[in-house]
């Protein structure tokens, strides 16, 4: 006879979740069916024997799975439910994906806290109690939402802090980690690169914004390689470039941008020899940089050439359009400023200068992104 | 002289073929490599470009995650994909009056 037990939320903490599978196997209760909406689990008396259950993202559990004694007991279009006999096997496949999830969720949490909170402290401070006294009921509600999404965001801190014990260390660095540069690239203590700095054994650096223009930092590189100083390792931000003397080598050098760059992608670029130089910590697009020495043919990440173009079309969106759209404000500021009545002439004339300069910073950013896209676009446009 | 693989739905047909075995990124493009005599070399954001978008669109699927490296393998709507366009090339081959 099937039973009906419901796991409201189960989704909040997958680990939690499984346990209490398990613990209902041990009774003797085993999993038939799953309604992961609800969380209405459909039940069928069964062996008294406690199972290990996996809930995994997936609308199927991966036939290697199924072939090293793990089976699936129900799927569905987001989900499925695996099990194995041994309660105390591996959790596999790790909870990566359930950590990428809780993140995304977090983060959308810290974003209603930023602005329920912001207004709240706006609301107390800037407009002298008006808000408050106004709209009593729309201020409180902004305050019960940001002190719920301050305890979300607790939460799922410490859940993931769960999740992270199951998962296996890649000893690489994924989307949304705060290291930029993997360990094993410092090859040299600080003092000893204070050392080789001073007696010009090791040279750095900084070329303004290369960000925005990928392709000059890659030949670059390449150049200097070529010339006998090999590229060392970046400085945390990304910003300067070390160099060490060396023999003259070929080295391919490549800035990638990747909307999210997965622990998947980090394992095939280094499976197929790629040196991680850097990753941008950055959540919405990560600067990822790959370095390779070469004898004779020069290897290529991109070797499709709309791969290439691709990339410069995102580095151009999401870098060099917010510059321009910024070089635009300014310029409608600048105008502002002038056209409306200012009591203080010199006072308008001093945020003109500032905002002009502001302004011209941004534009050169901006333009430098874009033309990298046409500078791509036009050397892969004879290829068909 | 190496292909220049400009097109994209090379890659797309070269990763279906190497895919009728389970295999991880690394390994597609070794296929690849071998199988046509180290003519075309995909690079590895090449494949995990189309890996992924192809996963998106369930062509492939995951057959085992079990390790760091994901393992992929062709779904059903992949092998009818690559069957259609294996027709088509043979259709293509007879056209030009060459031996398929």
């Amino acid at each position: 006879m099937a039973i009906k037990k419901y796991m409201p939320l189960w989704f909040l903490d997958v680990i939690a979740a499984e346990e209490k599978l398990q613990k209902l196997s041990a009774e003797g209760l085993i999993v038939t069916d799953f309604s992961p909406v609800d969380g209405v689990l459909t039940l069928e008396e069964g062996e008294k024997k406690p199972l290990r259950y996996r809930i995994c993202h997936g609308n199927a559990a991966p036939r290697g799975l199924l072939a090293s004694g793990w089976r699936q007991v129900w799927a569905g279009k987001k989900y499925y439910i695996a099990a194995h006999d041994d309660p105390e096997v591996e959790a596999v496949p790790d909870y990566r994906s359930w950590k990428t999830a809780n993140r995304l969720t977090m983060m959308i949490f810290f974003f209603i806290f930023c602005c329920t909170f912001g207004f709240c402290i706006g609301a107390l401070g800037g407009s002298d109690g008006a808000v408050l006294e106004s709209f009593p009921p729309f201020f409180t509600s902004m305050m019960i939402l940001s002190s719920i999404s301050l305890i979300a965001m607790i939460y799922f801190f410490t859940v993931n802090r769960k999740l992270a014990k199951y998962n296996k260390d890649l000893n690489l660095t994924g989307a949304g980690a705060i290291k930029t540069i993997p360990k094993e690239n410092f090859t040299y203590t600080p003092e000893e690169e204070k050392q080789m700095l001073k007696s010009g054994k090791m040279i750095k650096k900084s070329p303004l914004g290369w960000f925005y223009a990928p392709d000059d930092a890659e030949e670059m590189v390449e150049k200097m390689a070529a010339e006998g100083w090999r590229f060392y390792r970046f400085n945390p931000l990304g910003t300067t470039f070390y160099f060490i003397k060396s023999d003259p080598c070929k080295l391919r050098f490549v800035v990638d941008f990747q909307n999210e760059a997965t622990d998947e992608y980090f394992t095939a670029a280094a499976d197929d020899g790629w040196k991680l130089e850097f990753t941008s910590a950055m959540r919405m697009g990560s600067f990822i940089v790959w370095s390779k020495e070469y004898d004779e043919e020069k290897p290529e990440f991109y070797s499709d050439s709309s791969d290439t173009i691709k990339r410069a079309r995102r580095t151009a969106l999401i870098m060099g359009l917010p510059m321009v759209l910024f070089a635009i404000f300014c310029v409608v500021f600048i105008a502002v400023v002038f056209l409306v009545d200012q009591e203080d002439f010199y006072e308008a004339l001093f945020l003109a200068i500032l905002y002009f300069i502001i302004g011209i910073e941004y534009s050169v950013f901006g333009v430098k992104a874009i033309g990298y896209y046409f500078r791509i676009k036009e050397k892969f446009k004879d290829k068909f | 002289m190496k292909h220049p693989l400009s097109y994209s739905e090379d890659t797309r047909l070269y990763i279906l073929m190497s895919l009728r075995c389970p295999r991880r990124c690394h390994g597609i493009s070794d296929y690849i490599e071998q199988a046509t005599g180290g003519k075309v070399k995909p690079g590895a954001g090449t494949v995990y470009n189309a890996v992924s978008q192809m996963r998106r669109r369930n062509i492939i699927t995951v057959y085992d995650n079990r390790d760091c490296g994901t393992v992929y393998e062709l779904t059903d709507l992949g092998r009818s994909i690559l069957h259609r366009e294996a027709e088509r090339i043979s259709r293509l081959h007879s056209f030009m009056g060459l031996e398929s």
